[in-house]
């Protein structure tokens, strides 16, 4: 994928959303249907100049793609369901960058759209037991990495709040997120724990919604007239699963290291390049070990940094801008394209209320399950 | 919990057999049905018992009522029951405040009132 992202330019160049919401009776034909067409007008873009299409969901159910594609007109174009649990919808945006660096296409779409309670997950079908209930509750897993987090850094539960605080308060600027009021640190930690020290307003939401992103070479945006400018370019694209752990060293933690690191050197960038981020925070300890992990904050730092204000918005490296999981919500298949879109509205300049300023380079990184990793780096283009 | 000839619900009675060992490489898989060896795939595993005891490596309360028949609070904690094989497992104490880290733990059955639920880790302390 590096070779060929660097001889074959791809730009995203239309981005939409459905905002994400509680559950409700909206059917999702309606939510793709949104970010799609918001999309398209975005990149200025008819609906039969797009090839090929890849829909990431989770728990809507088999052949969603077709279903919804077809009220916008029967093209004829590829349709591709693509499921990867959380990372569903950025393991679609990994596959629509594919089809047009490998030059099967030129104009491609990523969609992520789901509604939840549908979803059944492998893990429960394996013909193996576990030891415990919990063994495949993501909040007790995390709620452990939590626990053990605090006790080497001998740091009290507020570091573990000041993550929500941050990303409800980024969230409360976006009219996309699925919370939309800010937090105060006493309200994150009076609010009802579910494991451990992670506590309600911690965690992510259940919700829907959807995201969509259409890429195109560098060739289709010249005939089609697209504006570069408006167009970050991908300059990475990994994706990697779990390996056994190594000593004290929780297996997600390398994974996230070892998929952010092959993205930076895939980009040619090290990691305080980066000028934001898009991370996996579905619980707040998440967003604190990981961006150590991807090298935003030293190893045992991520909490000072968070405290002093250096992944806030203006910081040295904004880490979740959008409200992330916690605050914007983390409907499955659309989170990971919407970190694209955000990222892209940064990049532009178009992220009014929360804008970041000086956007240029910035990681999309999303974790599926807890075991496989997905990592995007764009640039701005001038 | 479904039970089935593939899918034990771990009791005492397993415990001759909790684990998997690896002929090939030497490592230890949990449980011991499991497909293959989670190091290097070989299927040639023998059933072994727990080659060490149990130690507590992690541990924390669960709040929030998310799994079914499971009444909260219950504690939940992190055992190393052989030499890198460290698994999630319910904890038979009231109350967190009674553990330690790196605590010798040892392996029991199910509440009786409990039939969901096979093993459960308490302190070796506690025995007797």
């Amino acid at each position: 994928m590096s070779r060929l992202l660097q001889e074959r330019a791809v730009h995203v160049v239309g981005i939409g959303m459905h905002p994400y919401q509680f559950p409700s009776e909206t059917p999702y034909v309606h939510l793709g249907l949104t970010a799609i067409r918001e999309a398209l007008k975005d990149a200025g873009l008819q609906w039969p100049q797009v090839q090929a299409a890849f829909v990431g969901t989770a728990a809507i159910g088999m052949a969603a793609g077709r279903v919804m594609l077809r009220h916008l007109g029967s093209t004829g174009l590829s349709v591709t369901q693509v499921e990867n649990a959380s990372a569903s919808g950025s393991s679609a945006f990994r596959l629509a960058c594919q089809a047009v660096a490998s030059g099967e296409h030129e104009v491609v779409l990523a969609v992520g759209v789901d509604k939840t309670g549908h979803a059944r997950r492998a893990s429960g079908s394996d013909g193996l037991s576990t030891l415990s209930p919990t063994s495949n509750l993501p909040v007790a897993k995390f709620a452990l990495l939590a626990r053990r987090y605090l006790r080497d850094g001998e740091l009290d539960v507020e570091a573990l709040a000041r993550v929500a605080v941050k990303n409800h308060g980024n969230a409360a600027l976006n009219p996309y997120a699925q919370f939309r009021k800010p937090r105060t640190l006493e309200q994150v930690l009076a609010s009802p724990k579910v494991a451990g020290d992670l506590t309600v307003q911690q965690c992510c939401p259940r919700g829907e919604g959807a995201a969509a992103v259409i890429v195109a070479s560098a060739a289709a945006m010249a005939r089609l007239g697209l504006a570069r400018a408006r167009s970050p370019r991908v300059i990475a694209s990994v994706s990697t699963s779990e390996k056994l752990g190594r000593g004290d060293v929780p297996p997600i933690v390398d994974m996230v290291r070892e998929s952010s690191l092959a993205a930076l050197e895939q980009a040619g960038i090290g990691a305080r390049d980066l000028d934001m981020v898009e991370l996996h925070d579905a619980f707040s300890i998440e967003e604190i070990v990981y961006g150590e992990a991807i090298g935003v904050c030293q190893t045992g730092e991520g909490a000072h940094d968070l405290a002093r204000g250096d992944t806030a918005i203006g910081g040295r490296c904004a880490v979740n801008a959008s409200g992330g999981l916690i605050g914007m919500g983390h409907p499955i298949g659309p989170t990971g394209v919407g970190q694209i879109a955000e990222i892209t509205r940064q990049m532009r300049g178009e992220a009014t209320g929360r804008q970041h300023p000086g956007t240029r380079l910035a990681m999309a990184h999303m974790i599926g399950l807890g075991s496989v990793a997905i990592a995007h780096v764009l640039q701005k283009t001038d | 919990m479904t039970t089935s000839s593939l899918m034990p619900a771990w009791g005492v009675d397993h415990l001759p057999t909790l684990l998997a060992h690896c002929r090939q490489c030497g490592t230890y898989t949990f449980p011991s049905n499991a497909w293959s060896c989670r190091a290097c795939g070989a299927d040639t595993l023998d059933k072994v018992p727990m080659p060490q005891t149990p130690v507590l490596r992690n541990f924390i309360t669960l709040h929030g009522d998310v799994v079914p028949g499971l009444t909260p609070p219950v504690v939940v904690g992190e055992v190393e029951i052989a030499p890198g094989v460290v698994e999630e497992a319910l904890i038979a104490v009231d109350d967190e405040s009674r553990l330690t880290l790196d605590m010798p733990m040892e392996a029991i059955g199910a509440d009786p009132a409990d039939t969901q639920r096979g093993l459960r880790f308490r302190p070796l302390e506690a025995q007797g």
